[in-house]
């Protein structure tokens, strides 16, 4: 898939800025913010194919910015980011519309798998 | 159970272990996720270099190491305090300093707080603050101190932490300029006073106008 961005967000900036590293090494176009705020925030003037996405953060958490984004923009997929030895906080992201979710630590060629599924999806690709 | 712990000893304190314990895990898997990125970062960078597609960057290669020392570090400090707090229902009474309690406590309620959108600042004397106490019992006392300041507020100010030695006792005050105690932290109200009370001290809210406080007094040693 071609041209495929991303926004990733999560309170650990190491964590953002080093993943995002790794997305750009393989190709993919990756933003990197620490605050739910600053996400939606960005997500007034730019369009992500896909955001990754924290469910704990200081201020505004993982699963009511993803709320918002379903709201404001039901195209873009949401794959939420869980620390949970359980994986509860994914379901209930489900329920609310996440595309899909990973647990810490993440294995970066099944995050990048999942994008780009979610991608296609977010560009109306699926089943064509 | 002895004496002490039996009579310190509620159902709550299950809450508060279990509350701890997965703030502890959920640090540690952040420190653990970051340490797998940049390590596979190196590798990416290696595989990079080998394959002749880029040069490794002397400079980077050594920041990304200390990247992975700095929190490699970082979870040791993260197990030591665990093991502090794993260890503290060993004794119904030791000799501690206060200050090192404190801030164990602040550390531990910091990821709560920061969830919350609050940040801590504590204060504490050059000298120690010696305390004979239940170590359990004073980290969850002080612990619903914190959260009494955090739960009902939905404004920017950070909660104050003070120790002092005034007197016989050992003072903890709590100060949040923003802070108006609602229906949560009176919840703790009861809770927290009869916790106190066990652990041979008091509490006492100040809810007058313009700068809400709370006190923790215990006896020093």
């Amino acid at each position: 898939m071609d041209d495929l961005r991303v926004l990733l967000v999560d309170d650990e900036e190491e964590l953002v800025e080093t993943l995002a590293e790794r997305l750009e090494l393989r190709g993919i176009s990756a933003e990197a913010v620490t605050r739910g705020e600053d996400a939606l925030r960005l997500l007034l003037d730019y369009t992500f194919d896909v955001v990754l996405l924290d469910v704990k953060m200081p201020g505004i958490g993982g699963l009511e910015v993803l709320k918002l984004i379903r709201r404001q923009r039901p195209n873009m997929q949401v794959i939420l980011i869980t620390g949970h030895g359980s994986t509860e906080d994914g379901e209930n992201g489900l329920e609310e519309g996440a595309f899909d979710y990973v647990v810490k630590p993440i294995d970066i060629e099944t995050l990048i798998g999942k994008m780009k599924e979610a991608a296609r999806k977010a560009r109306g690709l699926v089943g064509s | 159970m002895t004496e002490q712990q039996t009579r310190v000893f509620e159902p709550e304190d299950l809450v508060f272990f279990g509350a701890v314990t997965a703030s502890i895990s959920h640090e540690l898997k952040n420190v653990s996720t970051i340490i797998n990125e940049s390590a596979g970062l190196l590798h990416d960078l290696s595989l990079g270099a080998e394959a002749g597609r880029r040069a490794l960057d002397p400079s980077r290669i050594k920041k990304m190491s200390e990247d992975i020392a700095r929190n490699i570090e970082r979870s040791v400090g993260i197990l030591n305090r665990m093991n502090r707090f794993a260890h503290s229902v060993d004794e119904p009474r030791r000799n501690v300093d206060l200050r090192d309690l404190l801030l164990d406590t602040v550390e531990l309620a910091r990821r709560f707080c920061s969830v919350h959108g609050v940040e801590l600042r504590t204060t504490a004397p050059p000298e120690a603050v010696p305390v004979a106490t239940y170590v359990f019992g004073m980290h969850r006392a002080l612990f619903m101190a914190i959260q009494a300041t955090v739960l009902d507020v939905q404004g920017v100010l950070p909660t104050e932490i003070s120790l002092s030695r005034e007197g016989d006792n050992a003072l903890v005050r709590l100060r949040r300029g923003d802070w108006v105690p609602g229906e949560q932290a009176t919840a703790r109200r009861s809770s927290l006073e009869r916790l106190a009370a066990a652990l041979g001290g008091q509490v006492s809210w100040d809810d007058a106008a313009g700068r809400p406080e709370l006190e923790l007094r215990v006896p020093a040693a």
